[in-house]
């Protein structure tokens, strides 16, 4: 019977002296995730600069990196040159302005959001009434709007507000209506049985019980924001990140594009980890 | 004791400790449905009558599906019924009310809250100041023996504790009555055997009237001053009922006694599944 019982070779756990230290060091690399995530940005770096050097294409289709850097150390450090915006600009001041957008869209959208997901979920005729043209307005792209929104109300932030605000409340209704849809039955129970008049429902049972669900939605909505400032810049504006985009564009100021798009990736990537921060201090009792 | 006091469940204003009244009277109670097919009437309980007298305890006790926590939930108010009369401490039942303090199967904590602000929860979903009860729910927590888990959060609670918390809960608005639905059932046999003893310790302690729906005969046996054994459903009615006479405190070498097993086995030839 002996060879049905199959033994695994012995696992070494990191720390023994039984492994080469080449294989040690790897795995120490291995499990630690900035370090992991800093060598993996530095490898695409060199394979970019690699294909750079070797393919030699022209600085208007794809600079290397020298280029990029160059533009973005540019951009961050030297104010306006006087040779003009076009070819220069600094990165402070349309970010403030990209992120001013994207705050006001996301903050306004996200109350306006859970109002109506309660409203929904707390009339049953308001509810089959509006949700078809909530989910009806989800599948098409806000940013479509941005035509129709630059005749109405002209270039600027009256217009790009609009778009990030709608293009927020739409994911965010949905979520906080799930949430406050799916309080389990037994919850429900308990706060009748408690006598519970529907103020308190609302407080101490529905509104923890949704949390999740518009937290999870904040968290797409923040980056959705982001999306359409950006967007909406590129069409009715004249500040800001993607208005710096489609400047550069008609420069021809390739790795200035490049640069730009290194900066809202940063930007991106810091909101959004910065709401996954939130979301787990609030809704603190669920494991992830 | 001290503690005691402040968790004693009768509450002020109750007349039933002195009045003759049965705190839970049920007569000719019936309950059905219309089945969404044809005009077909479903039949869940039919012609219950039942009385319990006042800081009693009494089991129901039958099958799966015999309708004996719709019964409880009936007299709870959180179920309508359709024929009958249903009165708690005299008053027709009308949905549920904070004399009539409810334990679920599953101890239904809010996870956002600890044991201690779990226990308040009740105060406040009834519209009572928090710091009107935080003395109370302190004794009670130490009451149900968790002393200790207070700042806890359910997740580090195991399932008998969180049950415990669930009792604390429903004890902290002083209920006459305490209805509770196979409250151990989700727990394993050795936690059980440890909750049915402090749930008997609780309740001697605090003389609320309990009804006690369970599967298990031998904890119906353990626990109460009388049994109601349930007919199988649909339609069920009250099939047998007996006291029970074993002197009390009861405990765990009990069920070794001849006296026990002869009252389990009664139930259990009046327990048609």
């Amino acid at each position: 019977m002996q060879h049905l019982i199959r033994t695994r070779p012995f696992q070494s756990d990191g720390f023994s002296d039984e492994k080469p230290w080449p294989s040690r060091v790897a795995q120490a690399i291995g499990t630690n995730t900035v370090v992991v995530t800093c060598f993996s940005i530095l490898l695409a770096v060199a394979i970019w600069q690699l294909a750079v050097s070797v393919f030699a294409p022209s600085p208007d289709v794809l600079p290397g990196p020298n280029l990029v850097v160059r533009s973005l150390f540019d951009g961050l450090i030297r104010i306006p040159a006087a040779q003009g915006v076009m070819t220069q600009a600094g990165y402070i001041q349309p970010t403030v302005v990209t992120l001013e957008i994207t705050a006001l869209g996301f903050v306004i959208g996200s109350l306006l959001g859970v109002v109506l997901a309660a409203v929904m979920a707390a009339s049953r005729a308001i509810d089959r009434l509006i949700l078809p043209w909530i989910t009806g307005f989800q599948s098409m792209p806000i940013i479509a709007f941005i035509p129709l929104f630059v005749i109405w109300f002209g270039y600027g932030l009256r217009s790009q507000g609009l778009v990030c605000t709608l293009i927020v409340i739409f994911p965010i209704t949905v979520a906080g209506r799930s949430g406050f849809l799916s309080v389990p039955d037994d919850r429900r129970a308990l706060a009748r049985a408690f006598n519970a008049s529907a103020w308190r429902r609302l407080r101490f049972i529905v509104l923890p019980s949704a949390l999740p669900y518009v937290m999870t939605g904040l968290e797409l909505g923040i980056v959705y924001s982001l999306l359409g400032a950006v967007a909406a810049q590129f069409l009715a504006g004249n500040e800001g990140l993607g208005a710096l985009i489609v400047t550069y564009q008609s420069a021809d100021n390739v790795a200035g594009v490049f640069s730009d798009l290194i900066i809202l990736a940063l930007l991106g990537l810091t909101m959004h980890r910065l709401m996954v921060a939130a979301k787990r201090k609030v809704v603190f009792w669920q494991e992830s | 004791m001290e503690a005691t006091d402040r968790a004693n469940c009768v509450g002020n204003g109750s007349t039933s400790a002195s009045s003759n009244r049965p705190a839970i009277e049920v007569r000719g109670l019936r309950k059905f449905y219309r089945a969404s097919t044809g005009h077909q009437t479903v039949n869940v309980l039919s012609d219950i009558d039942l009385d319990v007298a006042s800081g009693h305890f009494l089991s129901l006790v039958g099958p799966s599906g015999c309708g004996k926590t719709t019964l409880l939930n009936i007299v709870a108010g959180l179920t309508p019924y359709e024929r009958g009369v249903v009165r708690r401490l005299g008053e027709p039942v009308h949905g549920p009310s904070l004399d009539a303090a409810i334990v679920f199967q599953a101890p239904n904590l809010v996870p956002w809250r600890t044991a201690l602000d779990n226990v308040l929860l009740a105060a406040q979903l009834a519209g009572r100041r928090r710091r009107d009860f935080s003395e109370r729910a302190k004794a009670l927590l130490e009451l149900v023996g968790l002393a200790q888990s207070m700042k806890k959060y359910p997740r580090q609670l195991s399932g008998g504790m969180q049950q415990r918390v669930a009792i604390a809960r429903a004890l902290l608005l002083t209920p006459d009555l305490l209805l509770m639905d196979e409250p151990f059932g989700a727990l394993d046999a050795l936690t059980r055997e440890q909750l049915n003893l402090e749930l008997q310790r609780i309740w001697s302690e605090t003389k609320c009237t309990v009804i006690f729906v369970t599967h298990s005969i031998s904890e119906a046996v353990l626990l109460s001053d009388e049994i109601v054994v349930m007919s199988p459903g649909p339609s069920s009615r009250v099939a047998y009922r007996t006291p029970v006479a074993l002197t009390r405190p009861r405990g765990l070498e009990l069920s070794a006694s001849p006296d026990f097993g002869e009252l389990v086995q009664t139930v259990r030839s009046h327990l048609k599944i």
